[in-house]
């Protein structure tokens, strides 16, 4: 076997948007919302180009039946023309947002690009430049919105004597998944596959970093805070005396980024007023770009940030009184602050999740509930039946369903992070409303 | 705690109503109805908490009063009083607790929680009295035990929670509800902006698809269209022409009819006008000609001749005059001639009498030139001088001119004087017959100059005879000069000078012989007479040869003029059969001949201007049938060129009319087919566009056409229609068809400008973004109310929990005393009671003994349900401290009369450590009051004053009354 260098990548959703709210938005920004997921493809297209990779494989979800457009049709072949002419193929898979019964293809696709097929696993050869074969790719495209079946059960290959690299695109781990239930030790028992490049989990993982490989390269740019972080692919190369190694490279050149502010992180120098707050963010906001700007080598546009406001302090009685209007305010000044600069970093929104300057020990030591709450806060968070029956009580307008993919855009999504921060921040009310009642 | 005293100033009915000593067990008070008693339960309802502002309390007479004294459990006696609305005031009577607490000090729980559990009528026990929600969920957390202190505040925070998520999603947190609602709305707004941009793909696929469509269909139009338009063309072509069309299907039948009339090679118009007038000259010509050979009489041959000969014969004639100056000039010097050779004889004789006019060439031939006269008369000197010297020495000379004349002699032999004379003869003969041919030319000039030529030969011979002799005589003389001389030098050399005198004599005598014979003369001649003889001689001479030019001149003319008769002559015998005039040479001079050779010449020459005028004519013919047969040949019509006079010529005539006829006709032929080309022309003209040329070529390069296949083309149009009319009619049906079509394709055109234009908005992801933009902000706003929302329904819902498990601590044995009770009280019908929530709220189950079977309170008899709430408020009216009076309002009305006296049973059990009131109406109630062997103080209300009974007393009241 030679050696094998592939670009993996997935869950594009190729001119889907960034979600950003607010008005008046900087120009790069502006432009960004469009053109972040393009210009991360593009990225990729060039990674691939320069690493002279043999092909590039990108497991599901290349479009975003949230966000199908004839401009992202076109730009994803005018792409792979580039590819073509740097003789690299691509191998793509349907995932559930760009099921083969939603595509619609427009144009025709260049001749580099394999599009494999719904009805079952599509094994497809990779030739040298001598006409041999040196790996194989396999996968099979989502027919619909959902699959169920354990698809990756009839990946088979003939032999191990080349490479075989299997996309499949599964949540993994859920059993009663919408999007192929899996698991890693499945993966590892479907015999002769070397990478099994997955798709549809948005975060980068390894799952396996021998024989087979097991990876989601994440997606190549975030669109809102649920995908934050430095979105990118990876770069894959298969040796077969070195074995493997899989780099992630970023692409994205908008990143989301969720940043916890503590007011009280120096207990010594308590903000106290709203100026206080701003130098506060500001300074922490040009930490942010600083640091990026020595760490990456790609180029960041910018940033996407939402401030939360935690720790305690004085000043939270005060914010409370006029939440909205201190919130509209800060948030007012960040974005001027911030505007000239380079990358950008435009501030969508800042959380208040401050507390008042309570003796919650004391509080802890003599109320029932108080002691409860720690309690029945973990027994929501690890109890499935607490967890749905708190989802319920939360209303329609948020849904715990692990399928939140089929949410509606006026249903949020309450995921584990948000649940629990969720409960601590009612945990903190309701002890500040208790120690107000008790008053 | 139990109230020892109750005094009611003035509240409804009741006034001044004081109950001393109240039974600290069961306290019975009957009446009938109206008597009070219900007035009297909302006084102790109210008693620790004061009169409420309600329309629900009986009026007072002035302003509520009420008062009591209450015994804690501690012992200590407070006293509470209630004056109006206001609350109540407690004081302590007795004991040591603080002197004033406040009424829910006193009582430990709320007004609504003891009105609930402890002051029982049939109401509170039938739950679903009128209460609001959230008095029903106090009620439900009362029923259920709860009584912590925070416990207290959770409804309330929980309220507030739900209250602050109810505003702003309401109860079940939909979107599209309350504060949700704008930005659910905007959404929405959004998602449909964006379901329709999302649909732009399929949109663009489909009008991709369309477009397509389109542009084939329009392609398809446009051909059809373009087959119109030729169809138009060839139809318009057809419709202005069909007249010319039927005009060349009939010129077509005509000329094909008529083929045979048609010339390949048709004589131009030129040459048939020419062969026309030319024929009509040819036979002019013809006519002439033989007109003008009759009136000549000459044979064509002769003609030939004469035009033949023209220039000779004009030259012959221009010769005339000047032949006639000669023969005139010959004729006066021949006269001249005569007259001196007569003068000249007569000069001979007078010289020489012996010589005659036969001498006169001889005496010519004497040369004088050589004989100086000077040197004669010196030689006669000189021999006179030497003749007398001679005589001196004249016997020596004697010998010596014997000797001489010897040789002499001899030298005179070698001299053949006969021969010579023979010859002389013949030279005079000839010259004679010379003279004799002149006169004779002059007769007959053929003769003449045949005997002239005659005379020229013998002269000739004669010459050369004369010329051989003398020669031959010279050298001889030489011969016996050199002898003699031999001679003489031998006497000279033998007698010296005497010799030398002789030989000086005898050479001057023999050179005066010499001369004498060169005279002429004879030696005999004296040679004095010899200087005379040689002017003499010389003068003759000088005649001879004047006479000798003028007969030369003569024979000259006469030769000459002969020589021109001759030629004149035998030029005319050319023409005429005559034969020479040799004969008439005698008899006529050459003149006379000449003359009439003339006339005949001139004949001959004046007949010559006729014969030229013929020929003329004849070549005029010749000239003109050379054009005639030039013109036909031209055009085939003569198979082979003709000379003239051929007999084929007989037939030139009828030949010409033969040609002309054929020409007319195949000019008519032509013309026919001239105006056919001419039609033919203007129905191509009228074709002659590249449109209309390719309407017709259909397939064809419109390039390569050839205008007769186009013609062809145009015709089998033409055919397809019957008339001109029919080809107007489909014309125009055609027209509109066109019209109709063209409308289509701008039709067509238009809508694909309009799908092409779809395309690039359906391309553009403008609205997709408005909408995502759209719903991003309102979500992002919404996610901020979203957050709240959960936030207070995770606080609420947080309460909620911890309130259900602070409470299911309770609850259990709450439930068990609960459910023990209403066993007992349906005396074990049901086993028990179970809580659960319904609908968010918390209900009571009944379990049937029998099958352990949860019963709803739906599906519970009233009465069995009153039991249930009765066994639930003693339940927790037995949990709670301190132990508070409890007040029933006849809440037994519905008990038959075994539960009732389960109830009284447990009440009775109830009473031992809490004050009971029971208020009734009924006497049976009473009496199982007293059957249950309890203790109990019996109160007779009646009209709103109250008064101590006794059992049996009361227990008849209410039976009788």
């Amino acid at each position: 076997m030679n050696k094998l260098k592939f670009i993996h990548t997935a869950d594009i959703h190729l001119g889907s948007f960034l979600h950003i709210g607010g008005d008046s938005l900087p120009p790069a920004l502006e432009k960004a919302i469009e053109t972040a997921t393009l210009e991360a493809f593009s990225r990729i297209c060039d990674v691939a180009i320069s690493h002279n990779v043999d092909f590039v494989a990108i497991s599901g979800d290349l479009y975003d039946s949230e966000a199908r457009s004839v401009k992202a049709i076109s730009y994803f072949i005018d792409q792979c023309k580039r590819l073509e002419k740097a003789n690299i193929h691509v191998f793509v898979i349907a995932g559930n947002h760009d099921p083969l019964r939603q595509r619609q293809e427009l144009f025709k696709l260049p001749q580099n690009v394999k599009l494999l097929a719904g009805s079952q696993p599509e094994i497809c050869e990779l030739l040298d430049d001598n006409e041999r074969p040196i790996a194989r790719v396999i996968g099979q495209s989502y027919t619909n919105t959902r699959e169920q079946k354990k698809l990756h059960l009839d990946y088979r290959v003939a032999d191990n004597s080349i490479w075989n690299i299997a996309l499949l695109h599964t949540q993994l781990e859920a059993p009663k998944s919408n999007y192929i239930p899996c698991s890693v030790a499945e993966l590892k028992d479907i015999e002769d596959i070397h990478y099994w490049a997955l798709g549809h989990i948005h975060q980068p993982r390894i799952l396996n970093n021998s024989f087979p490989y097991i990876a989601y390269p994440g997606i190549p740019q975030g669109r809102d805070f649920g995908e934050q972080g430095r979105g990118g692919c990876m770069l894959v190369e298969l040796d077969p005396l070195e074995g493997g190694k899989i780099t992630f490279i970023p692409t994205a050149p908008v990143i989301y980024k969720r940043i916890d502010v503590y007011i009280d992180e120096d207990p010594d120098s308590l903000p106290q007023s709203l100026d206080d707050l701003e130098d506060m963010l500001t300074e922490h906001g040009k930490r942010l770009i600083e640091q990026d700007v020595e760490q990456d080598s790609y180029t960041i546009e910018g940033y996407v940030v939402e401030w939360i406001l935690r720790g305690r302090g004085g000043i939270h009685n005060q914010l409370k009184e006029q939440e909205q209007e201190f919130l509209e305010e800060l948030t007012h000044r960040l974005r001027v602050e911030f505007e000239p600069v380079s990358p950008f970093l435009w501030t969508d929104s800042i959380t208040l999740r401050t507390q008042p300057p309570i003796d919650y020990d004391s509080l802890m030591k003599d109320s029932l509930i108080a002691q409860e709450l720690d309690n029945i806060i973990n027994k929501c968070l690890e109890d499935e039946t607490m967890k749905k029956k708190l989802l319920k009580a939360l209303g329609e307008i948020w849904s715990g369903d692990e399928d939140h993919e089929s949410g509606k855009e006026y249903i949020f999504h309450m995921d584990q992070s948000t649940l629990e921060e969720m409960l601590w921040n009612a945990k903190d009310l309701i002890l500040e409303k208790l120690v107000e009642g008790r008053e | 705690m139990k109230i020892q005293r109750l005094h009611i100033g003035d509240f409804g009915i009741l006034r001044n109503q004081t109950l001393e000593d109240l039974h600290p067990g069961i306290v019975v008070i009957g009446g009938l109805n109206r008597a009070g008693k219900s007035t009297l339960m909302q006084v102790l309802r109210y008693l620790a908490y004061g009169f409420p502002q309600s329309k629900e309390l009986p009026p007072a007479t002035s302003k509520y009063m009420a008062e009591a004294d209450i015994r804690l459990d501690s012992g200590d006696v407070y006293n509470i009083s209630l004056s109006g609305h206001a609350q109540p005031v407690l004081k302590r009577v007795s004991g040591t607790g603080e002197e004033v607490i406040s009424a829910e000090e006193l009582y430990g729980i709320d007004a609504f929680t003891y009105r609930q559990l402890f002051t029982i009528t049939l109401d509170e026990l039938n739950n679903d009295y009128g209460l609001s929600g959230d008095e029903k969920r106090k009620l439900q957390s009362i029923l259920l035990g709860a009584g912590l202190k925070d416990l207290l505040l959770i409804p309330q925070l929980r309220d507030e929670f739900y209250k602050e998520g109810d505003k702003i999603g309401g109860k079940r947190g939909k979107p599209n509800v309350k504060q949700f609602k704008g930005y659910y709305q905007s959404i929405e707004d959004g998602i449909n902006i964006k379901r329709k941009a999302l649909l732009q793909v399929e949109e663009y696929h489909q009008k991709q698809q369309e477009l397509e469509d389109k542009k084939k269909l329009s392609q398809e139009i446009s051909k059809e269209l373009e087959k119109l338009e030729d169809e138009i063309v060839q139809l318009d072509i057809v419709k202005n022409n069909y007249k010319a069309y039927k005009h060349i299907q009939k010129l077509q039948a005509w000329l094909h009819d008529n083929k045979d009339k048609h010339w390949e090679e048709l004589p131009s118009e030129y040459d048939v006008k020419r062969l026309e007038s030319l024929g009509e000259e040819y036979v002019q010509l013809k006519k002439n000609f033989k007109q003008k050979e009759i009136e000549l009489g000459i044979s064509p041959q002769i003609r030939e001749l004469l035009l033949d000969k023209e220039d000779e014969m004009a030259s012959l004639v221009a010769g005339i005059s000047g032949i006639n100056e000669r023969i005139r000039q010959y004729t006066k010097q021949s006269q001249e001639y005569h007259k001196k050779q007569q003068q000249l004889i007569t000069k001979i004789k007078e010289i020489n009498a012996a010589w005659d006019e036969n001498n006169i060439e001889h005496i010519a031939e004497i040369r004088t030139d050589n004989i100086s006269h000077g040197r004669i008369q010196d030689l006669l000197e000189e021999h006179k001088d030497l003749t007398a010297e001679y005589k001196n020495h004249k016997s020596d000379l004697i010998k010596l001119q014997e000797d001489y004349r010897t040789l002499q002699n001899r030298n005179e032999d070698i001299r053949d004087e006969k021969a010579w004379q023979e010859v002389k003869k013949y030279f005079y003969s000839s010259l004679a017959f010379i003279l004799l041919g002149l006169v004779l030319t002059f007769i007959n000039p053929l003769s003449g100059i045949l005997i002239g030529l005659g005379g020229i030969a013998g002269t000739a011979v004669y010459y050369i005879m004369s010329f051989l002799n003398s020669r031959e005589a010279r050298a001889l003389v030489q011969a016996h000069k050199e002898q003699i001389e031999e001679i003489k030098s031998q006497i000279q050399a033998k007698e010296g000078i005497i010799e030398e005198l002789e030989s000086q004599l005898n050479n001057i005598k023999l050179e005066l012989d010499e001369y004498k014979i060169g005279l002429g003369l004879s030696k005999d001649t004296p040679s004095r007479s010899l200087p005379g003889h040689l002017l003499g001689i010389r003068d003759i001479q000088e005649r001879i040869t004047e006479l000798d030019g003028i007969a030369a001149q003569i024979s000259h003319d006469r030769n000459y003029i002969e020589e021109r008769y001759d030629k004149y002559l035998s030029f005319i015998s050319l023409f005429s059969q005559e034969s020479d005039q040799a004969e008439n040479k005698e008899s006529y001079t050459i003149a006379e001949r000449w003359d009439r050779l003339v006339a005949k010449l001139n004949d001959w020459y004046n007949c010559l201007e006729e014969v030229k005028e013929i020929y003329v004519l004849q070549q005029k013919i010749k000239s003109v049938e050379q054009e005639i047969v030039h013109i036909m040949e031209k055009y085939g019509f003569v198979a082979q060129s003709l000379a003239f006079g051929d007999k084929d010529y007989e037939d030139l005539e009828n030949r010409i009319a033969l040609f002309l006829e054929k020409s007319h006709n195949a000019i008519k032929y032509n013309e026919t087919q001239a105006s056919l080309e001419e039609i033919r022309q203007s129905v191509l003209s009228s074709m002659s566009t590249d449109g209309i040329r390719r309407a017709f070529a259909y397939s064809l390069s419109p390039a390569e056409l050839q205008e007769d296949e186009l013609l062809q083309l145009f015709m089998e149009s033409c055919n397809q229609y019957a008339s001109q009319e029919e080809a107007a009619e489909i014309y125009n049906l055609k027209l509109q068809e066109r019209n109709e079509k063209i409308q289509l394709l701008n039709e067509l055109k238009e809508s694909q400008q309009k799908l092409e234009s779809e395309l690039e908005r359906l391309a553009t992801t403008e609205n997709l973004l408005k909408a995502q933009r759209q719903i991003d902000k309102a979500r992002s706003e919404l996610r901020v109310l979203a957050g709240n929302y959960a936030l207070n329904m995770t606080a609420a819902f947080l309460l909620d929990e911890i309130e259900k498990k602070l409470l299911q601590g309770m609850q259990d044995s709450i439930m068990d005393s609960a459910g023990n009770i209403f066993n007992q009280m349906t005396k074990g019908d049901y086993s028990g009671i179970l809580p659960s929530m319904s609908s968010s709220e918390w209900e009571f189950q009944a379990i049937l003994s029998k099958n352990a079977q949860a019963q709803t309170i739906d599906m519970l008899s009233r009465g069995t349900r009153e039991q249930l709430y009765l066994a639930v408020r003693l339940s927790r009216i037995m949990d709670i401290k301190p132990c508070l009076p409890v007040i029933i309002d006849d809440s037994f009305a519905n008990f038959d009369s075994i539960h009732l006296c389960q109830s009284i049973e447990i009440l009775s059990q109830l009473a031992k450590s809490h004050q009971i009131f029971i208020l009734t109406c009924h006497g049976e109630l009473v009496d199982e009051i007293a059957k249950s062997q309890c203790e109990a103080q019996y109160w007779k209300i009646e009209r709103g004053r109250l008064e101590l009974s006794a059992c049996e007393k009361l227990s008849s009241y209410l039976r009788v009354s």
